[in-house]
């Protein structure tokens, strides 16, 4: 059975249509890039295969326990969280393996360091830890390296390679041709349509187009 | 001097239930903190005070239909413990009526301020004319208001404790899904019904606890333990573990403070006296952070 489904549907925000007549299965195993221009939809279809955006017309089933690094990350000081609780609050079990998650994404020595003291990449990461921490059936970035240096996207690129390898199901929105570069599926979001391409020429389009 | 041995053997079920209230609210007042809802916990506990307030007013009517070969009116006024459930009904009444009304000012969202403000406005006024037109209760009003709390029983500690440990332990409960929903709504949103729902106990067990903590030891204690708590202890806590028990201990303190403040030499109202004690531990914000 697929992760999540749409069939025909529209995406959009009330009046405003982002997408048309979009079909599409999502499967577990291979690692899905969504491309494309800025404002081109991904994020918006990422979303909608969440379940977190009900389709304006169509039909949509995501199934339940996905995990999510939405772009916008931990910004609001207001609540006090350090990252050891960051990771422990996407638990579904008492007691989540904190310690060895943290280690796993390379935070373990930053358990009790303030999830807003931790840098924009540190944060993504934690992110990604407490998505992990769910035991969840399939995990979705949204534009992960977005305002990352270029180490820690090394660093990040290489945590998904090995999430992957391992058996976990990606699927993720960058711009970023070495995250690119993990896709084995690439879904092209442009002109309010979703089209199905190469791996290959997805990586093209990125390095020829200007964001 | 104070002789605290003896003020303990007088009033130790007022000042337990201080304690309680001190030690316990602050932990729900960190929930409204995080939703940035800090002006609920002044609203709540004022929309509660007006219940009581329409309680007394109805009192003569109940009283000469419920208690119709029981104790007289002024029997009932003269012994408080008489109407300590109707009261706590009615002050329960006015939290769930103020929740509502703040729930649907959250969703004006601009002006949820403005509509908040007005709704503390509207509830002062109305208790404060209630107040006037009650001779029979004036007295009692003004007990409440001024948060003179030594009437308390072990009946009383009892259910206001229950309140609090009801609540604080929902909070508790819920404070997983309470961290996502702060940091991240749309991860809360993937969470579902379950992060509704721990919303919603949690929403609910406040307003319990403000309904029956304001019937018992005032508006003004409320406030402190609601507001000024969690505020004061959130300069000093990186995790949220932390932020829940530094408010509550500094809750309790400013229970102690304002008990102390209330039977020393300076002879204070004991709610304000409270909040005066709460307020002291605001002192560290007017020292400028380093770095």
């Amino acid at each position: 059975m697929p992760l999540a489904t749409l069939r025909g549907a529209r995406l959009g925000y009330g009046a405003h249509v982002v997408l048309e007549r979009v079909d599409l299965a999502l499967d577990a195993g291979a690692p899905v890039g969504l491309f494309g221009p800025n404002g081109g939809g991904k994020s918006t279809l990422l979303r909608a295969l969440l379940g977190l955006l009900k389709p304006l017309a169509g039909d949509a089933h995501a199934t339940r326990g996905a995990g999510y690094v939405p772009q916008r990350v931990a910004d609001d000081p207001l609540i006090p969280v350090t990252c050891a609780e960051w990771i422990r609050a996407g638990a579904r079990r008492r007691r989540a393996p904190v310690a060895e998650l943290a280690a796993r994404v390379g935070l373990g020595a930053c358990l009790d360091t303030s999830l807003y003291a931790l840098s924009g990449g540190e944060q993504r990461r934690a992110f990604l830890a407490h998505a992990l921490a769910g035991e969840p059936a399939w995990i979705a970035l949204d534009e992960p390296t977005a305002g990352v240096d270029a180490r820690e996207v090394e660093r990040l690129v290489a945590l998904l390679a090995d999430l992957g390898a391992k058996g976990t199901t990606l699927v993720f929105v960058t711009h970023d041709t070495e995250l690119a570069a993990l896709a084995e599926r690439a879904l092209w979001v442009a002109d309010g349509r979703v089209s199905e391409i190469a791996p290959a020429e997805a990586r093209r389009r990125l390095a020829v187009r200007p964001r | 001097m104070i002789d605290l041995a003896s003020l303990w053997e007088l009033f130790r079920h007022s000042i337990a239930a201080l304690l309680v209230v001190g030690a316990g609210m602050p932990i729900l007042g960190v929930f409204l903190f995080v939703r940035r809802a800090g002006f609920h916990g002044i609203v709540l506990p004022q929309c509660a005070t007006t219940g009581l307030a329409v309680g007394y007013w109805v009192l003569p009517a109940w009283a000469g239909w419920a208690w119709r070969d029981g104790p007289s009116l002024r029997e009932l006024l003269a012994d408080p413990h008489h109407l300590e459930g109707y009261l706590q009904a009615w002050a329960l009444a006015g939290a769930l009526v103020g929740a509502a009304l703040t729930h649907v000012a959250r969703r004006t969202r601009g002006a949820e301020a403005a509509w908040l403000a007005a709704l503390f406005a509207a509830s002062i006024g109305a208790t404060m004319a209630l107040r006037s037109r009650l001779p029979h209760a004036g007295e009692a009003i003004d007990a409440v208001l001024g948060g003179e709390v030594i009437l308390i029983d072990a009946h009383g500690l009892a259910i206001v404790s229950i309140a609090v440990v009801v609540a604080a332990a929902a909070v508790l409960a819920a404070r997983r899904l309470l961290v996502v929903a702060v940091v991240s709504p749309e991860l809360a949103r993937l969470e579902g019904r379950r992060a509704s729902l721990a919303e919603l106990s949690v929403t609910l067990a406040t307003t319990l606890v403000i309904g029956v903590g304001v019937s018992i030891v005032g508006p003004y204690a409320a406030f402190s333990s609601l507001v000024i708590a969690p505020l004061a202890a959130r300069r000093f806590v990186r995790s949220f573990r932390a932020f829940l028990w530094l408010s509550s201990a500094l809750g309790a303190l400013a229970a102690i403070v304002g008990v102390v403040l209330a039977f020393g030499p300076l002879d204070l109202p004991l709610g304000p006296a409270v909040v005066l004690g709460a307020t002291l531990s605001l002192a560290p914000y007017l020292v400028p952070r380093r770095g």
